[in-house]
């Protein structure tokens, strides 16, 4: 009852029932269900729900006009997110034009279409399926289908998009309560939880009488694996708590000059799962390829003569050389290139071109990635991937102000 | 935004809740809906303490709550104005449109736990119902949700049963019972308390009919014109009738 194909559903729903449907958006199971919303006219809200339905926000777009987005871009995320199956809870909302269409999508896709109405059929529907080969499913097969969806192994929720993107400053002693006080309580857990860890690594590793060279060659690695810059604060923080409780030693750093040059120092980005799931948000699909294909070592210039049968299941081949893509990144250059692909474009075509013909020019590919560091947190060192991470000594004489020992001077 | 103003007559600031069979009733749902982010439909017709009674309950209650008070056949839109501005404090900027402040809303309303009131909720119509129903289905925890109206509310959201299939608490505010009313004024006032009961009982018939509210103007114009009196006796009662009875 999972292929392709549209079937027609008529439930009720009473709370529980709602709790029941609100579960059934599964991209990671290769479902997507969206809900009609009252009123709904124009199908490009639709494609807007589906697209956030698989993780696009709709308040990050990037510089890029959302009229962009059109059934090709939907359909070539559904295609690099493995969607089999879309459902349309509350389809008596839609109006005939939007279910034609949703229709001739579901078709075109080879999908699983399930056209969900509470209580009855309106006459939009009926239009629809009308002369159709539509299955009509009773309620209890429909959970029955999705309940063995549900009853798998649930597939563990990414936390790693959670951490919150601004934090409080706040000096060590009072910077967990700070985070308590101004943060969300779902945030400040977030945060408690990254200060708690760094500080049982580094209270361990600075226990007893540690010597500044070693003081330093730690803090070296505590900002050093941070990937975002509250991750840095939260970890700079930790550190000094750590430094304090477990060595009676106060570490003083270059806090603003720290966050600052962020740039240079999180070169642990493209490696840390949070940066691939934070580029979900973006709804063009050539920003997160655009990323993605940087972080695997090809440069603007390249990425930008780049064609489509180029691009391999987790690979990208540029100037004769096989790039690896990092993991979680391959989903964004899967999109780019289904996008492509359903607009006609030939293995020899290029691979970095806009939904509308026009190829993406070099500046705007290194936009996107840039521009990651102010919209989503991300940095990926825009440019700068000739740059090496400084040394623990360069580190140290640029962001360590001072190494106190409060014993001695007690 | 929470209700503004007195929960009771204006120069009625020494009165207590009285609480009623009908409060206690509706404490028990909303305890329930906000345990389990339900809604709840309160009714009955004007004067029955249904107002006061949710606005005491909400705001005692340990979560906040968002009282918004709904226009005459509110549009979709209009709904979701009216809980945006409830909840930022200002109206959501010209340029966003429903699909933003929607998604907006369900955001705020998942982000922080809230009894969402809605009063003069049998002003709604079917698009405000359906686009009320879309919000609380999109929500991701559901949210306690209180409508409040008169006693064409329940045939209001009864006539959509959707809406009305997730309706998990109904409480009809009915008068006072002839067999509770000497006990609710003991507890509400002594100048009602410890009058003749005959007395409540003569003007319950001819004016008051159990309703909460019109107790409250006796209560009001008896000691106004009293000047002070400590009980309620029938020549006052003659004149408060006289002067706010409509003829009774």
């Amino acid at each position: 009852m999972t292929g392709p194909g549209t079937r027609l559903v008529v439930y009720r729903a009473d709370r529980r029932y709602v709790g029941f449907l609100k579960q059934l958006n599964q991209p990671e199971h290769g479902i997507v269900a969206v809900r009609i919303r009252p009123g709904m006219r124009r199908e490009s809200w639709l494609y807007r729900d589906i697209l956030a339905a698989v993780g696009k926000l709709p308040s990050v777009t990037g510089t890029t006009s959302l009229t962009e987005l059109t059934d090709i871009t939907t359909a070539a995320w559904l295609r690099a997110h493995h969607i089999t199956q879309l459902v349309v809870l509350d389809a008596g909302n839609a109006s005939r034009q939007v279910l034609a269409h949703m229709q001739q999508f579901a078709d075109a896709m080879e999908i699983g279409l399930w056209i969900c109405a509470e209580r009855h059929i309106t006459q939009a529907i009926a239009d629809t399926v009308i002369g159709r080969q539509v299955d009509v499913v009773d309620q209890r097969s429909f959970d029955r289908t999705f309940a063995l969806y549900m009853n798998r192994r649930p597939v563990p929720r990414d936390h790693a998009a959670d951490y919150p993107a601004v934090i409080p400053f706040s000096s060590y002693p009072v910077f967990i309560e700070d985070v308590e006080r101004l943060l969300t309580p779902d945030d400040a857990h977030h945060v408690r939880t990254l200060h708690a860890l760094t500080y049982a690594h580094f209270s361990r590793q600075l226990a007893g009488v540690p010597t500044d060279d070693q003081v330093r060659r730690l803090a070296h690695e505590a900002v050093h694996t941070a990937s975002t810059i509250a991750k840095i604060i939260t970890t700079v923080r930790a550190f000094q708590q750590a430094a304090f409780d477990a060595a009676s030693i106060h570490v003083s750093f270059h806090e603003r000059r720290l966050a600052g040059d962020w740039a240079i120092l999180g070169r642990h980005t493209a490696l840390d799962p949070e940066t691939w799931v934070r580029l979900r948000a973006y709804r063009q699909p050539y920003r997160g390829a655009a990323a993605a294909i940087q972080a695997a070592g090809i440069p603007i210039d390249g990425m930008h003569d780049l064609q489509l049968g180029d691009v391999g299941e987790a690979t990208v081949t540029c100037g004769g050389q096989l790039h690896a893509l990092h993991p979680g990144s391959e989903l964004f250059v899967r999109a780019l290139a289904w996008e492509r692909n359903l607009s006609g474009a030939a293995s020899s075509d290029r691979l970095f071109v806009a939904p509308s013909g026009a190829p993406y020019p070099e500046r705007r590919l290194a936009d996107a990635i840039t521009v990651l560091r102010t919209e989503i947190g991300v940095n990926l060192y825009g440019h700068d991937l000739g740059r090496r991470n400084p040394t623990v000594d360069q580190f140290a004489n640029k962001y360590i102000h001072s190494i106190t020992r409060l014993r001695e001077t007690a | 935004m929470t209700r503004r103003g007195s929960l009771h007559l204006a120069g009625l600031d020494d009165v207590g809740i009285v609480r009623t069979r009908h409060l206690r009733m509706t404490e028990k749902v909303l305890e329930s809906a906000v345990t389990h982010g339900e809604i709840i439909l309160v009714y009955g017709d004007p004067g029955l303490g249904k107002t006061l009674s949710v606005a005491h309950l909400v705001e005692a209650h340990e979560v906040p709550h968002l009282w918004v008070q709904v226009a005459p056949k509110p549009s979709p839109k209009e709904v979701v104005v009216q809980l945006l501005k409830g909840i930022e404090g200002k109206f959501p900027s010209r340029g966003e449109t429903l699909y933003e402040m929607s998604d907006r809303l369900i955001e705020l309303l998942d982000d922080q736990p809230r009894i969402v009131v809605l009063d003069e909720a049998q002003n709604f119509t079917k698009v405000g119902i359906d686009q009320l129903r879309y919000i609380y289905d999109r929500s991701a925890a559901g949210f306690p949700l209180v409508l409040v109206g008169g006693a064409s509310t329940n045939r209001v959201i009864g006539a959509d049963p959707q809406l009305s299939d997730r309706v998990a608490g109904r409480v009809a505010f009915r008068p006072l019972a002839d067999t509770e009313l000497i006990g609710v004024l003991r507890q509400y006032h002594p100048y009602l308390g410890d009058a003749d009961p005959g007395l409540i009982f003569d003007l319950n018939g001819k004016w008051a009919r159990g309703m909460f509210r019109r107790w409250s103007k006796i209560l009001k114009e008896g000691r106004s014109l009293a000047g002070g009196a400590g009980v309620l006796d029938e020549k006052t009662a003659r004149a408060v009738l006289a002067k706010i009875g409509d003829g009774a």
